[in-house]
């Protein structure tokens, strides 16, 4: 991997930032290593970086505004700092590490890709998740898994109400307590391979956990992953 | 005397300055009418669109012959973007890449419960918000459920939908307009909503066609009673957006008649619907059949070609006949 690529996002529009990382893209030629990009001073854009793809290495330094990272596709992203509502809306793949809080709507629609959160998470967490895996290390807030279709949300703090609500499909691992859970999924008892893939998905989060005194819920109504 | 040549003088001023495209535009129109170059060299195949990919009941097989019979045109073609709960996309058939079938004529539907996709946005002409529908269908649903009032399921506000839309604009770099199909429920309220939220357009879905079928029309609503309220909200929200219908207009003068009421652009869904022959029985007495001809391979399609020119010429000539009229009046 290269050094990385600065960019200081201060007094700049988001497009801007994006025409530099063209740029930088551009200037390296075919056949080049993989990008390495840090970006620092970003103040709270909205919808920063959306539709990036392609970049091997992400580093941001700030607090993202609404819709950032969204549809975000084949990157490597770390971000230092808190992030807004609908982060990673419609993630479709790569891996994306926040070590800071993030709001509401967290993964919304995310459909592949890793995402883990150090901090809390806001309501309507992996709100109509449809394969992506989410770990989020706090507590988050209602409705966390809303219409969740699949995937896998593996949550270590505590949780709000009506917990998997409108679920169809997918698994949740749950650490702490639920205020209230939804009718539309039940416990299931933790087997060793359930422990097994806590304890991967918290190695790829960078979470030191062996993957024990989760709890696991499915959907009670068809098939689930 | 002094007001006439004024009247003269300002009437000069606006012929001068009539823009040139728009002199060769009405100059080919009138020269060539009644043959197939006046429709093509007008633009009306640009206020025009189909939504019969998107929203028909046909194969897999069909929608893709019916949508090579489309391309000869340039309508926006609505189409599904690339699916991502499995559901099998047109463009995957017969083709390695689904994102390189797309081409810019195609307009991509985003569905309530659909994530964004960036690699079938990159390929689109425009991109269209469909608010109806029922999310994951994970009940059992009537025929006129699917075309149901809907907000994307992670949407609760104007507000959060207006960033949506923001966001999407970015990852298209404002290539694309962006739009919001929606079903009459409180057509002001709604239309006004969608054009406060900064989409390029409204479409408002009047009749649908599911089956590609007049007899099995869907009717939704009546166009007299929301194309006022419609056009009001419009207006009211002080935006540039422009209002799409999809009716059960079938005659140039029908569609001329949504054009002249403000309508920017009309479906041809019903025209196809009405010009689309009965299916041919097969015959039981194959080995005769055989014998006494031997059949061509013909697209069942190939109707679609006639019957669209045949709209398109209709249009042009209405277009001169009522200019005429217009003038004479």
């Amino acid at each position: 991997m290269n050094t990385p690529f600065v960019i200081n996002a201060a007094d700049r529009t988001v497009g801007a930032i994006l025409i530099d990382i063209e740029n930088y893209r551009g200037s390296l030629g075919d056949g080049s290593p993989e990008l390495a990009i840090r970006i620092e001073g970003v103040a709270k854009q909205d919808s920063f970086g959306a539709g990036l793809q392609g970049i091997g290495s992400l580093e941001i330094h700030g607090e993202l505004g609404d819709f950032g990272l969204c549809a975000l596709h084949d990157c490597e992203c770390r971000v230092d700092g808190n992030v807004g509502d609908f982060f990673c809306h419609s993630l479709k793949s790569g891996l994306v590490i926040v070590k800071g809080h993030a709001k509401d709507s967290l993964c919304a629609l995310g459909w592949g890709g890793f995402l883990a959160i150090y901090g809390n998470a806001g309501h309507c967490l992996a709100v109509g998740l449809q394969g992506s895996e989410v770990v989020v290390r706090g507590s988050t807030g209602d409705f966390a898994c809303l219409g969740m279709q699949s995937g896998c949300v593996v949550i270590g703090g505590n949780v709000g109400h009506e917990l998997g609500k409108g679920m169809r499909g997918g698994t949740i691992y749950l650490r702490g307590d639920a205020e209230s859970i939804s009718c539309d999924i039940e416990e299931i008892r933790v087997r060793e391979p359930d422990r097994l893939k806590i304890g991967l998905l918290m190695i790829k989060a960078g979470i030191k956990s062996a993957g024990k005194e989760f709890r696991m819920y499915r959907s009670v109504h068809g098939e689930s992953n | 005397m002094n007001f006439k040549s004024n009247l003269q003088n300002e009437q000069h001023k606006g012929i001068r300055s009539k823009p040139l495209l728009s002199r060769v535009d009405h100059l080919r129109a009138s020269r060539s009418v009644g043959t197939m170059d006046a429709a093509k060299g007008s633009n009306w195949n640009a206020r025009l669109f189909a939504r019969v990919i998107c929203d028909s009941n046909l194969s897999v097989q069909q929608k893709k012959l019916i949508r090579i019979e489309l391309d000869k045109f340039g309508f926006g073609v609505l189409e599904r973007q690339t699916p991502a709960l499995g559901r099998p996309a047109i463009s995957d058939i017969g083709h390695g890449n689904a994102a390189s079938h797309y081409s810019k004529q195609c307009t991509l539907a985003i569905f309530p419960d659909e994530p964004i996709d960036v690699e079938s946005l990159a390929a689109a002409k425009a991109i269209e918000l469909q608010m109806i529908g029922v999310p994951f269908e994970t009940l059992p649903t009537s025929r006129i459920a699917r075309w149901a009032p809907c907000m994307p399921i992670e949407i609760s506000t104007v507000e959060q939908l207006a960033k949506k839309i923001n966001a999407i604009r970015t990852i298209v770099n404002g290539q694309c307009q962006i739009g919001a199909a929606i079903s009459p429920a409180s057509v002001y309220e709604d239309v006004r909503a969608m054009a406060d939220c900064g989409v390029d357009y409204v479409c408002l879905l009047v009749d649908v066609f599911p089956e590609l079928s007049s007899n099995a029309r869907i009717k939704l609503g009546s166009i007299d009673d929301h194309l006022e309220q419609a056009m009001k909200g419009l207006c009211d929200s002080g935006t540039s957006a422009q209002l799409h219908v999809s009716s059960n207009a079938t005659t140039a003068e029908q569609m001329f008649g949504l054009f002249q009421a403000g309508v920017e652009a009309v479906s041809v869904d019903s025209c196809l619907a009405h010009f689309r022959p009965p299916e041919v029985a097969v015959p039981k007495d194959r080995y005769g059949s055989v014998l006494s001809y031997t059949p061509v391979p013909v697209s069942p399609f190939a109707w679609v070609a006639p019957a669209v020119n045949s709209l398109l010429q209709d249009l042009a000539d209405w277009n001169v006949f009522s200019g005429e009229n217009a003038a004479k009046g």
